[in-house]
This record gives structure tokens, C-alpha cells and sequence, in this order.
């Protein structure tokens, strides 16, 4: 096993020794398995009612791409990058036969691990209700709709990244990422037009996939998506490159 | 190199860094040899610290040059953090993980398996006399006990150099005994070679074969420990003298 590989390791493993981040997984997972329930076909048959959403799993995925995974994604890099920096504990990364962009990279990557995990888990979810209850559910396309939007939040990590590296403190890290996003956000809501140039206003880019968009336009998403993960992994490496603890 | 030269594993070359508070280091030379002890002196503030951490890559940039036997550290940093076993000013650990899933967490870097891994962590968690204590919390440790467990982070994967800025720090009268022991042993049994900080003359005094005089970011000299005590009566005798004295002088094989 490569040294990215152990260091990635290392990190997921630092994600997930700590309580808060099961703890959110567990409260994801009874709302969603609630809301699944209640709104499947035959899900509310015990209680002689008849109630089916079939879009429901895509609107939790929303919720979730939306609100729910930018949170985790700004609290998560602001544990590894600010708090170590401030802590000073991320000299016990840095003092190990690792050079400075495995050490980023990995911490990058396990996030995304994390959030990949965090979105699987969900679909699982989903789909054992779906297939326990008999409902109807097209399960290839929702887990590709699942498994595509770890695209656009990788976008979100290297965002939270670079913020997390300028600021001075934890808090402040997460506090200043959650406005920036909701402006970005509020932006979009305001000119789509204008909105559409940040990445954040394409973090649903799997319905562009599902509702069989022009190819082009999905083409050109996925540049803007990738570009911008690109330049902000950049900077925040250069951030990461220059820190002296 | 001719047989009559010393073998030195690191040598440190006109080191500068000067902070945005005026504060930093300027011109720092000095060498180590295999299996030495050498010891850097000075007051808080004097820039120990800064030369550790310049030497170790956390300060990245710099002046001068840093080579681990003969190789520009600056060129593969993690190649010669490979051979170096760091304690840089407090102990680097994560406070929400025991003693021992920290120690884990350091040998995950050195591709060691799992069998070699454990063996080596229940060894240095014993040397450091934390054993009993290594399922606890890390945070919920003494100053002390943080310290050991510092040192025991740096023993993993066996390092020939060691780099330990104030070891004892925060350390009882048995501690730094031990401490001072731990890095005797490493030094005799392992040929281990050792950068040691201190503002405590006593304690570089026991252990150092060589000291380094660091005062207001200048190493103003250097001497061996036996030259010392031959002229004065202690270290800190000698440490006084010289930050007393103009200028810089070396001394008595002193690099």
C-alpha cells in the first residue's frame, strides 16, 4: 500500500473516530428511512392509506447536495486544516515521510470518501425500503444520480478547503464558508444568469444526467465544475504549501 | 571524505529566517556527527526553535541549506523525514485519540505491518512508561505525560536522527532522568544522533557531547562538552561567558 494510501487512511480514520460525524450520518439516515417510508407505495398500506412520491429519493438527494452535505463538507475541512493548524496537531502529519501535497491531497480525498460514504449510505437506504416495501423505484438510475453528485461536491471540498486554510480559527472557518456558499446561493436565486458562472448553482447536476439534457450542456457543466475544483485545489494547495507551523 | 574527517549525518549551513516581528534566525552553521548528542543552548527566544523547525520542514521558507548526509533536505523533505524523529516545540498528537491509536496513526506512514506495528508501539509506549496509560485519552494526560508520549511519537519507525526541542519540558525530577537516559541509550546502543534544545544548562551539561551557544538568533559558538568542563566549572558558566563575549568564536572541534 502506497503512502497516499496510508495517509488517506489516517485521515478518514481521524473523520471517523470522532462521535459527531456518525451521529450526523445516523440522524440523515431515520429521516430519510421516515420519509421513504411514508411515502412509498404500499409504505403506509399498514395503516390503510395509499400515498406514493416516486420523486421523493431525488428531492432528499437535493436536501442533501443542498444543505445537509455543504455543512458536514465545511465543519469537516475545518477540523482538518483549520483546527490542526491551530492546534498545532497537524505537525504530526507534517514531521512524517510525507510530502506537503500527499499530505493535502489525502486530507482532500478522505473528505470526499467520507461524503461519497455518507451518499451511498443513503441510496442503500432508500433502495432497501424501496425493494422491502415493492414500490416502484428505478434503482440504476438513482444510484447513478447518488453516485454523480460526489462530482460537484468535490467542487464544495476544495472550496471549504481554501477557506479553511485563510482562515485563523475553526469557527470562523466554517462561519465565513457557510455565508460565501449562501451568497453564492442568494446570487443564484437573484440571476440564474449571473449564478450559473459558480459552480455551487450546478450541485444538482445529476438531473442534467437523469432528464437526458442536450449533451453539450452537460458537457459544459461538468467543465465549470472541474475547472472550479481545479483552481480552488490550486490555491488552497498554494495556501497549504506556504503554511509554517 | 578522508578517514581522519568525522562522519557528520547533518549538516546545517547558514541558516536565516526573520519573521515579520523582526525576530528569526541569521546565519546558523553547525553539524552533527553519527551516535552525537549535540546540544542547542540559549534563552526563550533566543531561536532554537526556529533552527528546529527549519530543519525538520515545518518552516519552508528559508536561507541557507539543511543536509541529511550530504542531501538537501529541502529537495525531498519526506525522504529525510523518514530518518528523522521529531519533538518540535509542544508534542504533536490528537487529543481525542488514546496514546496508543496516536502511536498507531505515526507507524500508518512507515508501511510497517500490523505485527511489527505493535510490537514496536508496546515498546516505546514501555520506554516512555506509559503502557498502563496507553488506552486513555491523550488530552486527559499530565504535561509530563504529554511530553513522553511526544518522544514516544518521535521513536517511531526507528529514526537515526533525532530532532527534540526541550524534551523535559513540563517533566518531575524522575522524568528528565529518564528522558535523559531514554536518549543516552539511543545514542551508545543505536548510534542514534541527536539535536537537543534546552535553556537548562544542567540538563544539556549531563547529556551533550557537543553544545551549540544560541543568544538573539546567532549561534555565537560552539565547543565540546569535555573542552567546557576542562574551563569552567559548568555550562552555565561557559553559556554566560560567551553571551557575555563580542562576537563568535568556535572552538575545540566545534563546526
Amino acid at each position: 500500500m502506497g503512502i497516499f494510501a496510508r495517509s488517506v487512511g489516517v485521515e478518514l480514520n481521524k473523520i471517523l473516530i470522532r462521535k459527531k460525524y456518525y451521529v450526523l450520518v445516523a440522524i440523515e439516515l431515520i429521516i430519510t428511512a421516515v420519509i421513504v417510508l411514508f411515502t412509498s407505495e404500499n409504505g403506509l398500506a399498514i395503516l390503510g392509506l395509499s400515498f406514493d412520491m416516486p420523486s421523493v429519493p431525488y428531492i432528499i438527494l437535493n436536501a442533501l447536495l443542498v444543505f445537509v452535505l455543504p455543512l458536514i463538507i465545511f465543519m469537516l475541512c475545518a477540523d482538518l486544516f483549520t483546527n490542526e493548524i491551530e492546534t498545532g496537531t497537524l505537525k504530526a502529519v507534517l514531521l512524517r515521510p510525507i510530502g506537503r501535497f500527499t499530505a493535502f491531497a489525502s486530507k482532500i480525498f478522505s473528505v470526499a470518501l467520507y461524503v461519497l460514504l455518507n451518499l451511498m449510505t443513503v441510496c442503500a437506504v432508500i433502495m432497501a425500503i424501496k425493494i422491502i416495501l415493492g414500490s416502484r423505484a428505478d434503482i440504476p438510475a438513482l444510484l447513478a444520480a447518488y453516485a454523480i453528485s460526489v462530482l460537484p461536491m468535490l467542487g464544495l471540498i476544495a472550496f471549504a478547503s481554501l477557506v479553511s486554510l485563510t482562515a485563523g480559527n475553526s469557527s470562523f472557518a466554517m462561519f465565513a464558508s457557510m455565508i460565501l456558499y449562501f451568497v453564492t446561493q442568494g446570487i443564484t436565486v437573484v440571476s440564474a444568469r449571473v449564478g450559473a458562472v459558480f459552480f455551487t448553482s450546478h450541485l444538482s447536476v445529476y438531473r442534467m444526467i437523469i432528464t437526458g439534457n442536450p449533451h453539450s450542456a452537460l458537457l459544459n457543466t461538468l467543465l465549470l465544475i472541474l475547472s472550479s475544483i481545479v483552481l480552488m485545489s490550486a490555491a488552497a494547495f498554494w495556501l497549504f504549501d506556504r503554511k509554517e507551523l | 571524505m578522508t578517514a581522519s574527517q568525522p562522519s557528520y549525518i547533518l549538516t546545517a549551513a547558514r541558516l536565516k529566517k526573520q519573521y515579520r516581528n523582526g525576530r528569526g534566525v541569521e546565519d546558523i552553521s553547525f553539524s552533527i556527527r553519527r551516535g552525537e548528542i549535540f546540544g542547542l543552548l540559549g534563552a526563550n527566544g533566543a531561536g532554537k526553535t526556529t533552527t528546529m523547525k527549519i530543519i525538520t520542514g515545518l518552516i519552508t521558507r528559508y536561507g541557507g541549506t539543511v543536509r541529511l548526509d550530504g542531501e538537501d533536505i529541502a529537495e525531498n523533505p519526506a525522504k529525510a523525514l523518514r530518518r528523522m524523529g521529531c519533538l518540535v516545540e509542544a508534542p504533536s498528537f490528537y487529543g481525542y485519540m488514546s496514546a496508543e491509536k496516536n502511536l498507531k496513526t505515526a507507524a500508518a506512514y512507515y508501511g510497517m505491518d500490523k505485527a511489527k506495528a505493535e510490537s514496536e508501539i508496546a515498546a516505546k509506549l514501555q520506554l516512555v512508561k506509559l503502557y498502563q496509560f496507553r488506552k486513555d485519552k491523550a488530552a486527559k494526560y499530565s504535561l509530563g505525560m504529554k511530553q513522553r508520549l511526544g518522544l514516544a511519537l518521535a521513536m517511531i519507525g526507528d529514526p537515526e536522527i533525532y530532532v527534540l526541542d526541550e524534551p523535559a519540558n513540563g517533566m518531575d525530577i524522575e522524568g528528565i532522568v529518564e528522558i535523559r537516559n531514554i536518549i543516552l541509550n539511543l545514542a551508545c546502543e543505536r548510534r542514534a544522533s541527536f539535536l537537543v534544545s534546552s535553556h537548562l544548562a544542567p540538563e544539556l551539561q549531563k547529556m551533550c557531547h557537543r553544545v551549540g551557544i544560541i543568544h538573539d538568533g546567532a549561534l555565537r559558538e560552539t565547543a565540546e562538552m569535555d573542552w567546557i568542563l576542562e574551563n569552567y566549572p559548568s555550562l552555565e558558566d561557559y553559556y554566560l561567558s560567551v553571551i557575555n563575549s563580542e562576537g563568535r568564536r568556535s572552538i575545540n572541534g566545534g563546526k
